[in-house]
């Protein structure tokens, strides 16, 4: 059994309970002091009336303690969990209301002691989070990185979610949790339900205002419990003057002893010495040459200890946004309009360019083209642009597929024809999609082609749709030389609203991110979304050894750095334990009822999650409370007097 | 003021009229030096036949009582009760809880002058001696007993003089004042008597035991009969016994333990043959002390 509180600041008002003792030691001491002849009767008289007294007094000084006290809990509201025999109950309430919701980030990737994944154990968790839901319950899953079509969650069999667990993979995309629980919220309300979040919890300490849940339950499974051993991260980058300035955290833990930080750049390396200190945090700042990109490592070796942890950084630049629209487009158009409210956005360097515009345009910038835009001669000079490794995002209205495109679009994708699926179907692993880079809310096994026409990728290139056949998405390494994403849209409002600019916006906001927000084409995009195997920033040469990292431990989102801390997740530093995960919570979330669950006990938790909402009950004790006083102890002017 | 006039305004015209008409009278024979209209225990030629005798030669014969030797042929000298005047010490309580006032008029050691001033000048009015011991933790002042006017102004600056002091003993007192009185007399003891009762029961009894006759005039204030607070007050004690907290609730018992003590004082003194007379502040001494010596005089 336990308890947790909605408003667990409202504890506070506690302190209020011992109001009545001070105010009864405040009075005391304004006492009149009355000389009296002798006070030998008063004593005796004192001695009696407290022995007739004091257990009135006591109970009365309880009473009214318990009064506020209970007052102050109620504030606080309260929910008690109880222990086993009530798991029917909280399920036959929740059943259809839960949205399990999974941490795919990459560094859910970090393996635990039984050599599993986290991920991998994520799943099995929630597999068995599942399995003890009633066979009728519905449930939505959602994944972070969620996918920018909230849309698509839906209520689904348990069964149907238990068969995309295994599934699941890792996203690079940047993490966003505060949406993904907003949309989940979104997803739940009015009603109201409870979030399920497997995840290793790192993003709570990059929440940097309360996440509203409008009354809903979010039970986060924090699978990363254990203790660091040691952390470095990169904390702040500066260029100014031909030279960079980096600013790492370091964090030893376990760990004391004299370490050596050398800096890689593109030019050579820079070393510091450094003193650690067993779980005193330092800040270590460093000077190097001007560089694009390069990674930090710490480093120490003792008599029993050999360890080394890296973090990679790159120049931060804002990258640029060229947009290439149709001469045709209509400034009412939905995208046009999403387009130019994402111009308006100071991340990027917006331009909205003419065809011309394009061979000129350089390789740091990121090329949105409206794929009705291309024609014979735009074509040619978008290829070019692809030719050079620029990036190149072609997004347009689904089924309506320009010819020019679809030849862009194969050529690029090294493959022989754009497929013109009209079944609704064929599934999407009959096409060969790799399954990797599917959302982690996008059922393989449902995927379906609708619409007039779809790419159909073949192995070994990605192609990802939605379940519901609402957009689609192509990446991947062009075999021209740079990056492209195509994004397909159906414009029409009766299908979807995504082309709402609340929607477009934020998806075209991650495509960047996701393709050019690096400066430099050889920085880490993610390997399965460029299907490629350049994930790091090292040089060609070196992204081979990059690859076999088992795991990044944060990327900073935009407007931040483009920075990689902790890499080596053998000795990867969680940065959170429970005590320091429910401090965080408690910071993170308002409005609604936050648990904190460990792994270990969550299947236990499971079955035994049912809250009983202790509000009520302690409102009417307040006022039960109220009326025993009343009635036990009248007030002082009714009291009897005794003349 | 001067501290003659001090002394004369204790005697409050109003309170002497009250006494004017009334005589202390010694319950039991006193011993006196001068004739009085008190009984003595030495036969004497008063007006107050006790008895007759036989005649033995040398006796004076003009106390022969003729008519009976006419009938029994036998010498018979009649004898007399002898009328002293009566020798009376005011003990004074002077211990600081005198000093207190309450709902009183006024203090009940303002009350105590003016009460022993009346009986002072009472008993120098009716040729009776009267002195005055102040106690507090010994016999602080000691005015022997004597009945003439200008003794009664020595008494009157006395009184004037009286100042409540810090602690009591008024049982040791008392049993000081007892060994330094060798004839038998009246002991009129003003006190609050917020002692050790057993303490002053004892120094009475002292009193008692060498045939003083006792009357204790209890001085109390009507706020220590009953005390009327509406709200929790802390109530020190003015002889350095401490401090109590004291709230409206325990009125009650203090009420009843007080009953309880005067009962018991009540008690004891009338057992051992003194006079109780409980005074309270309010209430004017002049016809309280009235209404005590008229009823003393009607028992008589």
């Amino acid at each position: 059994m336990s308890i947790s509180f909605l408003y667990p600041y409202n504890l506070l008002l506690l302190g209020l309970s011992l109001l009545p003792p001070l105010l009864h030691l405040i009075k005391q001491k304004r006492y009149r002091v009355e000389p009296f002849p002798d006070i030998r009767l008063i004593r005796r008289a004192e001695e009696e009336s407290r022995r007739r007294f004091r257990l009135r007094d006591i109970l009365l000084l309880l009473l009214r303690m318990a009064v506020l006290a209970f007052l102050a809990l109620a504030f606080a509201s309260p929910t008690i969990y109880l222990g086993k025999g009530n798991t029917d109950a909280y399920y036959k309430e929740d059943v259809g209301r839960t949205v399990l919701l999974l941490d795919t980030s990459y560094g859910m990737d970090m393996v635990m002691d039984d050599g599993q994944s986290k991920l991998f154990g994520a799943g099995q968790l929630a597999d068995r989070f599942l399995g003890s839901l009633p066979a009728q319950s519905k449930i939505a899953l959602a994944c972070q990185p969620l996918s920018p079509f909230a849309d698509s969650l839906s209520w689904q069999e348990t069964s149907t979610v238990k068969s995309l667990l295994p599934r699941l993979t890792f996203s690079f995309l940047p993490q966003d949790f505060r949406l993904a629980i907003a949309e989940c919220v979104r997803f739940l309300e009015p009603e109201g339900g409870r979030i399920v979040c497997l995840t290793d919890g790192r993003w709570l300490s990059e929440l940097n205002s309360p996440v509203e849940l409008h009354g809903c339950h979010l039970d986060l499974v924090l699978l990363n419990q254990a203790k660091p051993d040691a952390f470095l991260e990169l904390k702040g980058l500066e260029k100014k003057d031909g030279e960079l300035s980096l600013t790492f955290n370091v964090m030893a833990k376990g760990i004391s002893g004299d370490a050596v930080l050398v800096v890689h750049s593109e030019r050579g390396e820079t070393q510091k010495q450094l003193q650690l200190a067993d779980e005193v945090p330092q800040e270590v700042n460093i000077l190097i040459d001007d560089t694009n990109w390069g990674y930090a490592e710490l480093s120490m070796t003792g008599d029993s200890l050999s360890w080394n942890n890296f973090a990679y950084f790159a120049s931060p630049q804002p990258p640029k946004v060229a947009f290439l629209l149709p001469p045709s487009s209509s400034p009412d158009s939905p995208i046009v309009r999403a387009l130019h409210l994402n111009a308006e956005d100071e991340r990027y360097q917006v331009n909205f360019i003419s065809a011309e515009d394009i061979a000129n345009l350089g390789v740091e910038n990121c090329l949105l083209v409206d794929q009705s835009a291309l024609d014979d001669v735009t074509i040619k000079s978008v290829e070019g642009f692809l030719t050079s490794g620029g990036s190149l995002i072609l997004f347009g209205e689904q089924g309506i597929i320009n010819p020019n495109a679809k030849t862009l679009l194969a050529e690029a994708l090294g493959v022989n024809y754009v497929a013109h699926g009209t079944s609704d179907k064929q599934e999407m692993t009959a096409t060969g999609t790799n399954p990797a880079i599917l959302p982690g809310n996008i059922s393989l096994n449902q995927l379906r082609i609708r619409g007039s026409s779809h790419f159909q990728a073949p192995p070994g290139v990605t192609l990802a749709e939605l379940s519901d056949g609402s957009a689609g998405i192509v990446g991947g390494k062009s075999k021209l030389g740079g990056k492209l994403c195509a994004l397909l849209i159906p414009l029409d409002p009766t299908v979807s609203n995504l082309t709402s600019s609340a929607v477009f916006v934020p998806l075209m906001d991650r495509l960047v991110q996701g393709i050019c927000w690096q400066p430099n084409p050889r920085l880490y995009l993610g390997e399965q979304l460029l299907n490629m195997e350049a994930v790091g920033i090292l040089p060609e040469g070196e992204t081979t050894s990059l690859i076999k990292l088992p795991g990044i431990y944060r990327l900073n989102g935009p407007g931040g750095l483009a920075g990689l801390g902790a890499v080596n997740v053998t000795e990867l530093a969680p940065i959170l334990g429970n005590e320091e995960a429910q401090e965080l919570v408690n910071r993170s979330f308002v409005g609604g009822e936050v648990n904190i669950i460990s792994p270990g006990v969550f299947d236990e938790y499971s079955k035994t999650a049912r809250g009983f909402s202790l509000t009520v009950v302690l409102v009417c004790l307040v006022i039960a409370l109220l009326i025993l006083e009343a009635l036990i102890f009248p007030p002082a002017g009714r009291r009897p007097s005794p003349e | 003021m001067t501290p003659d006039n001090q002394a004369l305004a204790l005697l409050d015209p109003a309170t002497l009229s009250a006494i004017s008409n009334l005589d202390i009278l010694a319950r039991q024979v006193v011993e006196g030096y001068f004739a009085g209209m008190h009984r003595s225990p030495f036969k004497g030629f008063s007006v107050e036949f006790a008895e007759h005798r036989l005649y033995h030669p040398g006796d004076d014969i003009r106390y022969i009582d003729w008519k009976l030797w006419a009938k029994r042929d036998r010498f018979h000298i009649k004898e007399f009760e002898a009328e002293t005047c009566l020798s009376a010490i005011l003990a004074f309580d002077a211990s600081a809880s005198m000093g207190y006032q309450g709902r009183g008029a006024v203090s009940k050691l303002t009350y105590g002058i003016q009460l022993s001033a009346a009986l002072a000048y009472l008993l120098v009015h009716q040729r009776d001696s009267a002195g005055l011991a102040v106690l507090d933790t010994a016999v602080r002042t000691l005015v022997p007993p004597h009945s003439t006017t200008r003794h009664l102004h020595s008494l009157l600056v006395a009184l004037s003089h009286i100042r409540p002091a810090k602690r009591t003993d008024l049982g040791a007192s008392l049993m000081r004042l007892g060994e330094r009185l060798t004839r038998r007399g009246l002991l009129i003891l003003l006190s609050d008597l917020w002692d050790d009762l057993e303490r002053i029961v004892g120094g009475l009894r002292a009193f008692r035991e060498k045939k003083h006759e006792v009357i204790v005039f209890h001085i109390l204030d009507p706020m220590e009969l009953d005390i009327t607070i509406d709200r929790p007050v802390i109530v020190e004690d003015m002889e350095g016994g401490g401090r109590r907290p004291f709230t409206p609730r325990e009125r009650e018992a203090y009420r009843r333990n007080l009953d309880q003590r005067l009962d018991v004082l009540e008690k004891v003194l009338g057992e051992m043959g003194a006079d109780y007379v409980l005074m309270t502040t309010d209430q004017n001494h002049g016809k309280s002390l009235s209404a005590y010596l008229s009823k003393r005089q009607r028992l008589h």
